[in-house]
This record gives C-alpha cells, sequence and structure tokens, in this order.
C-alpha cells in the first residue's frame, strides 16, 4: 500500500516564534512555492549541495543573496501554505541534497536531524 | 518572545495522526477528476492548469466544475473547492451541499466517510477536520476540511494530505 512521503519534520512553536538558520549559509530564495505548499519560506544555500527550507513561516527576516550565520533570524513561526485549518502552528523544516533547482521541490529530501547540531 | 532553535529539536512531530480505521473513497466528490496521490500522466482532463507537461513535482489545476489541485512531489495532494468558484452542478463528497448548515454536512461527511470530526473555529467561522484516516484510490490517507460561512452554511471542502 503507498504512503504519502512527508519531506521534513514539524517543530510545533507558539505563532511569531522566532525561527533562525541551522547553519551558515546564502538565502537562495525567499517566494512561495508555486503550488502554494511551503507557505512563505526560506531557502538557504549551505554549500556542497546542501540546501534548507524552512516553510509556514509567519514573516521573513532575510532577503535573497544575504549570507547568514547559523543561529541567525530567518522568520517567524506561522501557519502559511497547506496547513490544516485547525492545525497548530509550526515550523516545516527540511534538508534537499542537490536542490531546489529550478522548482522549491526539487533536490532529495533526506532526513533533517543529523544536519542539526546540538544546542 | 519564545526562540525556535533547530538545533534544540522542541517535538518532532510529522503529522501524521491518523486512527486506523481506514476508508477508501474517492476523494473529490463525483466530478472530480483526479483523487488524492494520483500521478495522471494527461492534463487535458483538467481546465487549466499551471504544471509543466507532466511534471507534477510543484504545480497546480483546476477543473471545469471549480475544483482547485495541488500537486506536489509528484502527486496530488490537496484538492478544495469553495461556493463561489464552484460551478453550477458541481458535486462535492458525501453528497454535501454548498449553503447547507454545516452541522448537516457534517453528518453527510461523518456517516460516508465513517470518521470523527474535530470542531474549532476559524477567524470566528465554524471549521470541521478529519484526521487523515480517509484512503483514497490511490491507497493514500488524507484529512477532510468543512469549512463555513459566517452564517454557519457550508462554505468550503478541502481534501489534504499531510505537510
Amino acid at each position: 500500500m503507498p504512503t504519502y512521503k512527508f519531506t521534513g519534520i514539524d517543530i510545533e512553536a507558539p505563532k511569531g516564534a522566532r525561527v533562525v538558520a541551522p547553519q551558515d549559509g546564502a538565502v537562495v530564495d525567499i517566494r512561495p512555492n508555486p503550488s502554494g505548499t511551503y507557505g512563505n519560506q526560506v531557502v538557504i544555500d549551505h554549500g556542497n549541495g546542501v540546501f534548507s527550507q524552512s516553510a509556514h513561516l509567519d514573516s521573513v527576516a532575510v532577503k535573497p543573496g544575504a549570507l547568514v550565520n547559523g543561529g541567525q533570524d530567518i522568520g517567524t513561526v506561522g501557519r502559511t501554505g497547506n496547513t490544516p485549518s485547525l492545525g497548530d502552528s509550526h515550523l516545516h523544516f527540511e534538508i534537499r541534497l542537490n536542490g531546489p533547482a529550478s522548482r522549491a521541490a526539487g533536490g532529495t529530501v533526506v532526513d533533517p536531524l543529523p544536519y542539526l547540531s546540538e544546542p | 518572545m519564545k526562540t525556535v532553535l533547530l538545533a534544540a529539536v522542541i517535538a518532532t512531530t510529522s503529522c501524521h495522526a491518523a486512527e486506523d480505521h481506514d476508508i477508501q473513497a474517492s476523494a473529490g466528490g463525483q466530478g472530480a477528476v483526479a483523487s488524492i496521490g494520483d500521478t495522471p500522466k494527461d492534463m487535458s482532463a483538467f481546465a487549466s492548469s499551471d504544471c509543466e507537461k507532466s511534471v507534477l513535482a510543484d504545480c497546480t489545476a483546476q477543473d471545469s466544475q471549480g475544483r482547485q489541485y495541488v500537486f506536489f512531489d509528484g502527486a496530488l495532494s490537496r484538492i478544495s473547492m469553495n461556493k463561489l468558484d464552484a460551478k453550477p452542478g458541481a458535486e462535492l463528497p458525501a453528497g454535501m451541499l454548498f449553503g447547507e448548515d454545516i452541522e448537516a454536512s457534517k453528518e453527510k461527511a461523518s456517516s460516508v466517510f465513517r470518521i470523527r470530526f474535530d470542531r474549532g473555529e476559524v477567524d470566528g467561522r465554524i471549521v470541521y477536520s478529519s484526521d487523515f484516516s480517509i484512503r483514497s484510490p490511490t491507497g493514500i490517507k488524507y484529512a477532510l476540511e468543512l469549512l463555513a460561512d459566517d452564517q454557519n452554511k457550508l462554505e468550503e471542502v478541502v481534501q489534504r494530505t499531510d505537510f
């Protein structure tokens, strides 16, 4: 029986909570993706083909081309995009290798946890 | 203001909260041209689409009855229809009708799909939302959401996979 492929992890947090860059990198896109699934998002190129996507943001604090340091604010938690009508605000976070290519859903989705450092 | 540190993963929930009472069901009503999880090779069944050829990575489509379709990562992930966009004769799942009391809509959907709904309000309007327990003909589980207008009449129906 097929199962739907979930493409990242969800981190529940209050609307407006700070979202920070997971590692150093360059912001490559802040536009909602064509289907609107991610809502407001920040896509960061971390080098070596590693891209992070932080989605469903309420607000975005960076612009394309900006260089960010790990831990730097990039936006706030929200509910934009394809989120449940009665769902809680949360951060959808994913890592794509060799993406996002021309479309936001490009590249290869991998488990994001190994890319998150210990606090 | 609380800080969300990605390094400190507070709660990694995959959103999947489905109960194990799978119901296989036609997704978008009798007139829907595709079901949740579908990967149509021919987009000619849709009235319009911004999908590039058969690439369904991240795009949308509409059918002639006013349904909105979202394709993501290669498959249909969301179907929705609201009262304003629906064309005359457009059919909803479970025999629901736009403009009827949303309690009646909820009863119809509960009976046909054998699902339970959580009730809430968004901007003062009633919303009923199921868990991801309806199984599409392609085997993909999805949730059903019913949204009312300010008169508590059914205004929008959404079927969506988890994201």
